[in-house]
């Protein structure tokens, strides 16, 4: 098996679907939705990366993809040094879904009704075949009080209508967690929560990832949340990340005029802090039909005629940090 | 005089365990031309509260008691008729969900066209010189109006929706939630777009959001709502910048700040109390870092402690001590439930 530095290497990930139905799509028409259309990144252990953007822009995509939830129209996968895209046999899946796990964004919806809590969090084990009967018990005891549902056991018989939202939530992080994962997607955890129980959800989340080394890639629209979570922060539009960088730099310094109108939008709980945004239009174009030339163009304050021919090279401008704009190369 | 005034009013829900106290006594101001930002989690009463005055309830809801005088008059004790002259004439509310609150079946501009016939006795023409108006007020291109609800995109359903509230001259806009659901930027201009309308236009706003950094962008006033009763009330800055009540303290540290990288996020242990059975004394007695015996035996009112900031907690003096404090993890943690 190759052996790689990286976690996560995405490269050019492309997930288009067709607009028609198979029975009306005329031959060689290119009528796709792209959803996804190009991403690149790659993560080391450990590290945690957040995907931004407005809605329809291919974060939620994205986080499919790396699941292996949707299968690729183009581009590589490789996890832990290994080709994700080709794997076929059954066992092999099974072993990729253990160690990449996915949190759900409405914990409410998440876990079966029916089911005891001890059952919901058994359900992993028996599929993934871990454990002894003793042994189970334990595990789920110990992930429950790992994510502070303690004493563990008073929670065993309860059904998820008898608990609150937040519980319901460390309930599927351990869910997630009890199959010892090492690679965690968040697909906005916490956007169901009530304000004052989010705070404790997100600092449970950041202390686990950060005590079993989880590399760990957040999905929010919210990013004062990816900020406070992440190492690093993507801004997705179309289908692209237009910007890529360590959080503080990039929220600090942006560099895309996409990623500054996005920042100057975040409405900042201070009465004092005058809330000017960088106005742009609010209309995203469809992505279905996409013209030549840069995917922001249309809204863009600073386009220019190269803007229009020419599409942006997504490079680095500063360690770690790359931006496809053409402003930016100069 | 004050545009509108309420004053204790109660809205309680009969439910099968018992009576639901979800607004217990809740007064507040509101002038001509001014805003207030009605804030707090979910359950705190806050939708209740408009509801309770503008009396669009549930059945099971009902009104033990209060005041809410608009423009003089208590409109709690006019008659279902004179309400429905009211609503959407003077008051006129921007429902939550805003999004799904136009017909799918029918065009934006029959929809439009219905509100201004029926309740503002238009004829045909005058209505869709209104609408038209209306649209572009909004800053929405007239062509649009014979579009059906799907055609349109989040944001524009919502500025519809905001144009259609606006209707009939309303003095008084109630929004719920109005930019929950969109994303950042489209957030950020409906936020603008509706702070220009109302100066343009002179109009009072009561603005629910569980979101403080949004009425710190928009409002004059903060009235901050904890099962069922105001907590602390005052102009935005004060509430915000040197908050009286614990929950206030603890609510503004659960929010991440885009400009405090450092900022420590702060969760309040527990959960708001049941209110078919609510404790006697402070109802945020549980979850409260500072609570003292008192707290659990009485309820404290709201006091004035600055001018224009009220606060219904006990803790009346050397508050910049304990405000330092909630800044502080350790402080929280002390709680245990």
């Amino acid at each position: 098996m190759a052996t790689s530095d990286y976690i996560i290497e995405l490269h050019q990930a492309k997930k288009f679907f067709p607009i028609r139905p198979k029975l009306f799509r005329r031959s060689g028409s290119d009528d796709y939705l792209k959803a996804v259309n190009g991403v690149s990144f790659k993560l080391k252990q450990g590290e945690s990366l957040g995907l931004a953007g407005e809605s329809g822009c291919g974060k939620t995509t994205t986080g499919k993809i790396l699941l292996k939830l949707c299968a690729m129209t183009g581009g590589s996968y490789f996890f832990k040094g290994r080709d994700i895209t080709t794997l076929t046999a059954k066992e092999e899946i099974k072993s990729f879904r253990k160690q990449a796990q996915l949190i759900f964004q409405n914990p409410y919806d998440a876990l079966n009704p029916r089911f005891t809590i001890y059952r919901s969090l058994l359900e992993p084990l028996i599929i993934h075949n871990l454990g002894t009967q003793q042994e189970r018990r334990d595990m789920i005891r110990a992930v429950m009080e790992r994510v502070n549902l303690k004493p563990a056991e008073t929670f065993f018989e309860k059904y998820p209508h008898q608990m609150s939202g937040g519980q319901l939530q460390r309930v599927v992080l351990a869910r997630a967690l009890i199959v010892d994962p090492a690679f965690i997607v968040a697909d906005e955890p916490v956007s169901m929560l009530d304000v004052s129980v989010r705070a404790g959800v997100l600092n449970l989340m950041k202390e686990i990832t950060e005590k079993m080394d989880l590399t760990t890639v957040y999905i929010s629209h919210d990013l004062s949340l990816i900020q406070y979570m992440c190492d690093y922060t993507a801004i997705m539009y179309l289908g692209k990340i237009v910007e890529l960088g360590p959080s503080r730099e990039l929220i600090a310094a942006p560099i895309h005029p996409y990623t500054k109108a996005l920042i100057s939008a975040v409405p900042i709980p201070d009465p004092d802090v005058a809330n000017e945004a960088v106005n742009i239009s609010n209309n995203v174009p469809s992505p279905i039909n996409l013209p030549p030339g840069c995917i922001f163009q249309d809204r863009c304050p600073v386009v220019t005629q190269l803007c229009r021919q020419e599409e942006p090279v997504f490079s680095e401008v500063a360690a770690g940090h790359r931006v496809a704009c053409h402003q930016a190369e100069t | 005089m004050a545009l509108l005034e309420v004053k204790k009013l109660k809205v309680y829900y009969q439910t099968g365990r018992g009576v639901n106290q979800a607004v217990d006594g809740i007064s507040f101001e509101l002038d001509q031309g001014s805003s207030i930002g009605l804030v707090g989690e979910s359950g705190c009463g806050k939708s209740t509260t408009v509801k309770g005055i503008v009396r669009v309830m549930p059945t099971n809801a009902f009104i033990p008691e209060g005041e809410v005088y608009f423009n003089g008059s208590d409109i709690l004790k006019s008659a279902e008729k004179e309400m429905r002259q009211l609503r959407w004439r003077d008051i006129s509310i921007v429902p939550q969900a805003a999004m799904d609150s136009l017909n799918p079946v029918y065009t934006v501009r029959n929809q439009f066209l219905e509100v201004m016939q029926l309740k503002g006795d238009l004829n045909k023409k005058q209505a869709l010189v209104r609408a038209k108006e209306l649209f572009a007020l909004v800053g929405l291109n007239s062509d649009l109006l014979n579009y059906y609800p799907h055609q349109f995109s989040g944001g524009m359903k919502q500025r519809a929706v905001i144009a259609l509230a606006l209707a009939l001259n309303p003095r008084l806009i109630i929004t719920d939630e109005p930019v929950t659901a969109l994303d950042v930027i489209v957030q950020h201009q409906i936020l603008n777009e509706l702070k220009e309308l109302r100066q343009q236009l002179g109009l009072a706003m009561v603005m629910i959001t569980h979101d403080i950094s949004v009425v710190a962008q928009t409002c004059d006033q903060i009235a901050v709502m904890y099962a069922g009763k105001i907590v602390e009330k005052g102009k935005g800055k004060q509430v915000l910048k040197n908050p009286l009540h614990p929950y206030t303290m603890g609510l503004k540290n659960c929010f991440p700040n885009l400009n405090q990288p450092n900022k420590e996020l702060i969760a309040i242990a527990g959960s708001p109390p049941d209110l078919i059975d609510p404790p006697p004394g402070c109802r945020f007695y549980e979850r409260c870092p500072f609570a003292m015996t008192q707290c659990q035996l009485e309820e404290p009112g709201l006091e004035e402690l600055e001018s224009g900031h009220l606060s219904a907690c006990f803790l009346r003096e050397d508050i910049d001590q304990y405000r330092n404090k909630a800044k502080e993890v350790e402080t929280w943690l002390q709680v245990i439930i």
